[in-house]
């Protein structure tokens, strides 16, 4: 009755198991619904016993399952196996990875200062982190730092350089 | 409540001849929807893909929850317009679900001209945004246009619903406290420019999304100053230097995921407390509507055969059942919700007309939206009404419906001809979303009643220069008319030029409305004041 | 009788151990600590008192905060349960001391049975087979040497301070040994403050049977029969049963007789376990004495139908024990499974969080002994023991496959338990024809991974959609009585769009 009877159209849902993402779909068909799972089809009756544990009868067996959600966390227990299931997660990222796409890294003066140290020469490798140069600016220092392990390509300013806001100081090459 | 009792005989020769025309009607439909859902031209779409950007619809599958619902607005916006080129009118609007929230989407489509602005592409956008104003949605705009289609300007350009109406929109919309979201996928240009500037936030892309007031080509002519689109007005110098956008997106799936961002911490909504039941289905089957509707649209049927078809339960608590019986009024309910429903069985008389204005009070009174079910040739005429003053009595209709603010919904189920357009809630009387059925017909008269009239006209000049046509030469004289009105009373030319907001399916109408009135419930529901009411 | 009882341990024996006082009418305090506020045996307690940190050298290895408590709660007795200070002589004094009734074996008993060389040498004294191997602490490497070539490799080297698998090395030639005394000194130093080790010879695949006895103070001794538990991970139990598949009644008539000899040797009183190590050829060897009521005592209530922990607290109080040896019978065959927070999949490694449900098996000849609850986020401090699954039948291959069975139907979500492990274990065709020893997981398990068939991951994922599309009628089954109006049907409604679906 209600939400059920009035659910429409393919429902797809993709769960990640370990390293497999795996494909359902679900449908409603009649009193019964469509599940696919990778492509092959079932036909189950479903009822739910409590608030996690179902009743399913695929092809006239039955299968009690319970399904708990625990944020993107799907712990499933069916037959005496648990099974755990992932949502796939969101697209993640941060304006700062952006270079990285690219192979290199920019940094960049984060406002009008001074250039105090330059720690990492040119051409010295960089582990992921590690502040490259210093900057002064507003009575601070700010270390701008290599975003993943790689090399130090180019030094574009020197120490006791004034720099403006944005200008590019170094560039590293991630992963190189 | 009451359950309809239908009278359908499924097995009858005029359900399978209704079912036959229907289908097929259908299937035209649905054939014309797969064709503009192609969007642009194949060359097009794959420069787009060349590019990693993501064709529209694809964007649209990105920004909203996985499995929900996209009420999707005037498909066939533009249809047989422009030479058929711009489906859509190159730009997809709709309501979606982003974390859970209902918001208006306004994209365009690249692919359609470079997403660039037809007098339907503004149309469209404007009435998106309206329905957002009408209904306190968020609208995010998905940027990607090169602004006016230059050869249309006259259509585009100065007038009040042209193109600077969007911007007046947003600033309006952001005023109320409505969220304006952009994300620049494309470009934004000149006055394009002011989409992501005059939003809360605006998202843009990295060596995609470029917006500025004069491109390159105008900055070169203006100064001589020669500069690149990126350097110009790229993602660097917008969200680094200039400030005109707040969020950098490495591609459009970034962009798309920051904008749910965005949306997930607008702060819940607050939904106007309409008191809703559980949900049932319609006790009789919704298919068969496809042999209740009549294969010819004039002639009469009942209409509690389609309102059973699509309310819960097949319920229905009639009002003044056996009074000016050529309405049918009544509450029910759609997805568990109220619902007030006003609906033509006729010709509308005196009776039916103070019978409809006495039922749209009572819903504005107690707050129930209400649905309008067009199936109307009009007002009845003649010496007996005028005298007996259906004129008046066809006012005190006009007003209510006018004034009602509850969330009006319209749907054109048959003929939509004359005044009764307008009592029956037309366009202009501001339903939160009008739909016409495949099968349904709208002009100012039936074609046949129009060439009639013409013809009187024209053989009562004629008379007086003494000429006398032949049945033959009054034939000639009717049939372009009649041809005329045939190709403008279609649902197409109606859709095409957003005279609503779509077609609907018959089958798909129980799920369309119940997410209307959802939807509707983003805004409260006011109370109605009305004016003068002629006695 | 007593008056009331402190029961100074938590979890599923603290759980056993209160059941057990209320059934004797007698009031049950609990002692908790931070981390234990929400736990089970607290709320099945009459009283509880709050003894500290979670740290368990700062709550429920501490003596003194113990005893405080016991005073608190103006009991009479201790009851120690196992593990924690259940075997520490010291606390068993203190109780003694501060006049409390210590429901357990003497100081001197626990200090004796402590000391494996000390136990060697009784047992040995009082002629009893022990495995053969020094008596004495080793000294010089030339003599452990000389040991080990009479002895024939493989030798084991064991701390004469404790178990638990520290300061012990196994070695296989002559050229290890020297290190191996070295690490081994140094590993029993660190964890028992005494490098004393000494060397026996290794047995590579014996069977693990040991016997429950009980004592009371006016000088009756019985044994309760076998336990068989070769089924073992990292030297703990995890599967144990009774009777004993490996034993005919000849020999575990010779056998129960061994361990009352042992009880008897170390003036043995309440309840304990003697246990040997069983190999092919039917020779059995004194281990060592676990002077404390077992985590696997239940296969032995339901074989001979004592209840051991209730008999504890009547020896306790002074009392008499109830029946003869000759009144003792095995009557079917019961079979016990650990359920362990861990990971099989993963080495066994313990595995914390919230259990986000739980159905807990039923049926004939189910017995279920738990300290746990749905909802309940298990600690990381303690042993990862969260219950106990015991089945009976009146064979063997009925208690298996009632385990079986039960196992398939208990459900804990939220932490990764044994259990899919134990169901495959149970089902083994080496368990079923009880061919089990020592080795029995390194040999069949080592490279099992925990895989789902692919049928299972497919009833799975499809259950997991059948939640996305009903899960949202949650609410309505939770709600009461009225029925909460129903998700607006942008939620519920599905993948609707104009003109694609109907």
């Amino acid at each position: 009755m209600g939400d059920r009877a009035n659910r429409l159209g393919v429902m797809e849902y993709e769960f990640r198991t370990g390293e497999t993402t795996r494909a359902v779909t679900i449908e409603k068909n009649g009193e019964r619904w469509r599940i696919a799972v990778d492509g092959r089809s079932m036909e189950v009756e479903a009822a739910c016993l409590d608030a996690h544990a179902y009743s399913l009868i695929v092809a006239g067996r039955t299968v009690t399952a319970v399904v708990v959600r625990d944020g993107g966390t799907r712990h499933v227990a069916v037959d005496g196996y648990v099974v755990v299931l992932e949502e796939p997660g969101a697209v993640g990222f941060t304006a700062a990875e952006e270079e990285i796409a690219e192979g290199v890294q920019i940094l960049r003066a984060p406002m009008p200062g001074k250039v105090v140290k330059i720690l990492v020469p040119e051409g010295e490798s960089v582990a992921k982190g590690q502040t490259v140069l210093v900057v002064e600016a507003m009575k601070m220092e700010h270390g701008l730092g290599a975003a993943g392990a790689g090399v130090v390509r180019k030094i574009l300013c020197a120490e006791g350089e004034s720099v403006t806001a944005h200008q590019p100081l170094a560039e590293v090459a991630i992963g190189s | 409540m009451f359950r309809i009792e239908s009278k359908v005989d499924a097995a009858s020769a005029d359900f399978q001849r209704n079912r036959e025309t229907n289908l097929s009607v259908i299937a035209e439909y649905r054939e014309r929807l797969t064709l503009v859902r192609e969007m642009g031209p194949k060359d097009q779409r794959d420069r787009h893909i060349e590019r990693k950007k993501l064709l529209v619809r694809d964007r649209l599958k990105g920004l909203f929850d996985r499995n929900t619902p996209f009420l999707e607005l005037s498909p066939l916006a533009a249809w047989g317009m422009y030479d058929d080129g711009a489906p859509a009118a190159g730009v997809i609007t709709g309501i979606g679900v982003v974390h859970g929230r209902e918001v208006m989407v306004v994209a365009n489509d690249a692919t359609v001209k470079g997403g660039t602005y037809f007098p339907m592409t503004i149309k469209k956008h404007v009435r998106a945004q309206e329905i957002a104003l009408q209904n306190q949605l968020p609208c995010i705009y998905l940027v990607d246009s090169g602004g006016i289609f230059l050869p249309l300007q006259e259509g585009t350009f100065p007038d009040r619903e042209h193109f600077g109406r969007i911007f007046y929109n947003q600033a309006r919309l952001s005023a109320l406290g409505i969220p304006q979201i952009a994300l620049v996928l494309g470009s934004c240009t000149a006055g394009g420019a002011y989409q992501p500037a005059m939003s809360d936030e605006a998202v843009i892309v990295r060596k995609q999304g470029t917006i500025f007031i004069g491109g390159p080509p105008l900055v070169k002519a203006a100064t001589g100053e020669e500069v690149t689109e990126e350097e110009l007005g790229g993602a660097d110098v917008h969200c680094r230097i200039s400030g005109v956008a707040d969020h950098y997106a490495l591609n459009d799936q970034h962009a798309l995921e920051i904008c749910r961002n965005i949306v997930k911490n607008l702060g819940a909504p607050v939904y106007h407390p309409l008191a809703r039941d559980a949900v049932e289905d319609p006790f009789y089957d919704p298919e068969e509507l496809h042999g209740v509707i009549p294969a010819n649209v004039n002639k009469p049927y009942d209409i509690r055969e389609v309102i059973a078809r699509i309310v819960d339960g097949s319920w229905l608590q009639e009002f003044k059942e056996l009074y000016g019986p050529t309405i049918v009024c009544g509450f029910a309910r759609v997805m568990g919700y109220p619902l007030g429903i006003v609906a033509n069985n006729g010709v509308l008389f005196s009776e039916s007309s103070q019978k409809a204005a006495h039922f749209v009070e009572l819903c504005t009174m107690r707050r129930i939206p209400l649905l309008f079910m067009q199936n109307i040739t009009g007002f009845i005429v003649g010496k007996q009404y005028e005298h007996g003053g259906i004129a008046r009595d066809g006012a005190k209709m006009v007003h209510a419906v006018a004034c009602a603010d509850v969330p009006k919904f319209t749907l054109m189920v048959g003929a939509s001809n004359g005044a009764g357009n307008y009592a029956m809630c037309g366009r202009a009387y501001e339903p939160r979303l009008l739909w016409m059925w495949p099968n349904a017909r709208i002009s100012v008269m039936g074609g046949e009643q129009a060439s009639n009239v013409l013809l009187t006209v024209k053989l009562r000049q004629l008379e007086k220069k003494g000429i006398v046509w032949t049945d033959a030469q009054k034939e000639e004289f009717r049939r372009p008319i009649l041809e005329e009105y045939e190709r403008q009373g279609s649902p197409y030319y109606s859709t095409a030029r957003l005279w609503d907001d779509g077609i609907l399916l018959p089958t798909e109408t129980r799920a369309a409305l119940g997410l209307g009135i959802a939807m509707s419930l983003n805004a409260p529901i006011p109370e109605t004041q009305y004016g003068v009411f002629r006695m | 009788m007593l008056k009331k009882i402190l029961v100074a341990n938590r979890g599923e024996i603290a759980c056993r151990v209160i059941r057990a006082c209320r059934e004797l009418g007698i009031p049950a305090a609990a002692v908790y600590s931070e981390a234990d506020r929400a736990a089970l045996h607290v709320a099945l307690a009459d009283e509880a008192y709050f003894i500290g940190p979670p740290a368990p050298l700062e709550s429920y290895l501490s003596i003194e905060k113990i005893i405080a408590a016991a005073k608190q709660a103006g009991a009479d007795a201790i009851h120690p349960g196992y593990g924690f200070l259940s075997e520490n002589a010291a606390f068993a004094e203190a109780c003694l001391d501060a006049g409390f009734v210590f429901v357990g074996p003497t100081p001197q008993t626990l200090r004796l049975a402590g000391d494996k060389l000390g136990a060697r040498r009784t047992m040995a004294a009082a002629g009893i087979p022990i495995i053969p191997g020094m008596s004495a602490g080793a000294a010089e490497a030339r003599d452990v040497l000389a040991e080990a070539d009479r002895l024939g490799y493989p030798v084991i080297v064991k701390a004469a301070g404790g178990g638990g698998g520290k300061g012990m090395r196994v070695v296989a030639a002559p050229r290890e040994l020297e290190e191996s005394l070295a690490a081994a000194r140094r590993e029993a130093r660190g964890a028992f403050g005494d490098d004393t080790v000494y060397l026996e010879k290794y047995l590579a695949r014996p069977r693990h049977v040991e016997f429950q006895i009980m004592a009371d103070g006016h000088g009756q001794t019985v044994h309760l029969f076998e336990r068989e538990c070769s089924v073992q991970r990292r030297h703990q139990k995890i599967v144990e049963e009774s009777p004993s598949p490996a034993l005919d009644a000849d020999l575990r008539a010779r056998m129960g007789a061994a361990a009352c000899a042992v009880a008897r040797a170390c003036s043995y009183t309440n309840a304990g376990t003697v246990e040997f190590l069983l190999d092919e050829e039917g020779r059995f060897y004194f281990l060592e004495v676990n002077a404390r009521v077992q985590v696997e005592h239940p296969v032995t209530e339901l074989v001979t139908g004592v209840d051991i922990v209730k008999t504890q607290i009547v020896i306790a109080a002074g009392g008499r024990l109830p029946f003869r040896q000759e009144d003792l019978s095995q009557r079917g065959h019961a079979i016990e499974c650990r359920i362990y927070a861990e990971d099989p999949a993963t080495g066994f490694l313990p595995s914390a969080g919230r259990i986000l449900y739980l159905k807990e098996p039923r049926g004939p000849g189910v017995r279920l002994d738990g300290g746990i609850y749905s909802g309940w986020e298990v600690p990381v401090h303690y042993d990862p023991i969260l219950a106990k699954l015991i089945t009976w039948g009146a064979t063997r291959e009925e208690a298996g496959r009632r385990m079986e069975e039960a196992l398939r139907e208990y459900v804990i979500l939220g932490i990764r338990t044994v259990i899919p492990f134990l169901r495959e274990v149970i089902r083994h065709p080496a368990f079923a024809s009880g061919d089990t020893n020592t080795g029995f997981v390194g040999d069949h398990f080592a490279s099992w991974r925990g895989e789902v068939p692919e049928a299972v991951m497919e009833k799975a994922l499809a259950a997991a959609a059948v939640d996305e599309v009903l899960g949202g009628g949650r609410a309505a089954v939770s709600a009461s009585g009225e029925g909460a109006p129903a998700p607006s049907p942008w939620r519920t409604i599905g993948p609707w769009e104009t003109g694609r679906t109907g």
